[in-house]
């Protein structure tokens, strides 16, 4: 006899209990089961496995105990509007912020004097700032959102809103480093959220990485898993 | 004035205030509890095997417990222990029952001597 883990863990995630509460709690009754299996042999069960599935509860029963406490369930299931709309928008607001912070942290210990002009490394780190943040942030994001919805068996309607609203947002968000070049220039931060002709085009390569990028793992990941 | 408060967790309650009892002073793994609510109550009281890993995980969230892996004779396993916060939320569920009990018990002696309810 064969317990259904697999199945009692879909069906939880798939309720919305937490990926850690569900790890822990199959963990755990795989445990209990071996316990009263010893325990079934000992008393000299014809067949302790059977004993054992049988006291350790029904599926459905253990499953039910789990889902019917709210305070196990995932912020994702307890609310996907907070995760879903409103993580991304902070989490490149943290992104942004952690990133000037850096930006200024650098120039002032490692940086040009006032009025000189930036070295090749400086440049080039400007350059990979601005091009993380236009291509690999919303990736990032995208990643995250997939992630929590592939972790917690989510049905795709809040995670395709969430990726979709983090193509718009990522798009309308701009952040770019600029160093000076030449003598008496200056460097620039700027921050700031504008439309323009790209951004239909940013929006749409945005989606392009992370829409199929969730798709793809979403369609694949049981044969993964198997 | 006394509360008028129904009672619905009265007997769900049960299990929280055993476990919260059992690991007031020791560390224990779920089989293990199951195994002394059996033993301690001489098997009046059988908690449900698997279905008491929500109560726990339940308290825990709470504060109420702490959980830790732990290898005891090459098996690993999640023990359980009362939290500072456990022991209050344990008093305070035993003066709950003990209350109900006290209830409970002045009813049936009652209607023992013949008073109507």
């Amino acid at each position: 006899m064969v317990f259904p883990f697999e199945r009692l863990r879909d069906r939880l995630l798939t309720a919305g209990v937490s990926p850690r509460h569900v790890r822990r709690y199959m963990a755990e009754l795989s445990d209990h089961i071996s316990d009263l299996e010893i325990e079934a042999e000992t008393a000299g069960h014809p067949e302790p496995r059977k004993s054992a599935l049988e006291r350790v509860g029904r599926p459905d029963d253990l499953a039910q105990a789990m889902i019917d406490r709210p305070e196990l369930k995932a912020w994702a299931a307890r609310a996907p509007w907070a995760v879903f709309l409103l993580g991304p928008p902070l989490l490149l607001a943290a992104i942004d912020l952690l990133s000037i912070l850096l930006v200024i942290g650098i120039v002032k210990a490692f940086g040009p004097q006032p009025g000189g002009v930036a070295p090749g490394w400086l440049v080039s780190l400007a350059a990979a700032v601005n091009f993380i943040h236009v291509y690999a942030v919303p990736l990032l994001l995208g990643l995250v959102v997939a992630v929590v919805a592939i972790r917690q068996h989510m049905r795709p309607l809040w995670p395709l809103i969430g990726l979709v609203a983090i193509g718009v947002i990522a798009s309308l968000n701009y952040l770019h480093v600029a160093v000076p070049l030449a003598p008496g220039q200056h460097g620039e931060i700027s921050l700031g959220a504008s439309a323009g002709r790209w951004t239909a085009f940013r929006v749409a390569i945005n989606l392009a990485l992370t829409l199929p990028l969730y798709l793809a793992w979403r369609r694949w990941r049981p044969a993964f898993a198997r | 004035m006394p509360s008028r408060e129904t009672n619905p967790s009265f007997m769900s309650g049960v299990p929280e205030l055993l476990l919260l009892s059992l690991l007031q002073a020791n560390e224990m793994y779920g089989y293990e509890l199951v195994q002394a609510v059996q033993d301690r109550t001489g098997a009046a009281i059988v908690l449900g095997e698997g279905v008491i890993y929500p109560v726990l995980h339940a308290l825990e969230r709470d504060g109420a417990l702490t959980s830790r892996r732990k290898t005891v004779n090459g098996r690993s396993r999640v023990y359980y222990r009362a939290t500072e916060a456990g022991a209050q939320r344990f008093a305070a569920v035993k003066a709950d029952w003990a209350r109900i009990t006290t209830a409970i018990s002045t009813v049936v002696k009652g209607a023992d001597h013949g008073f109507s309810v």
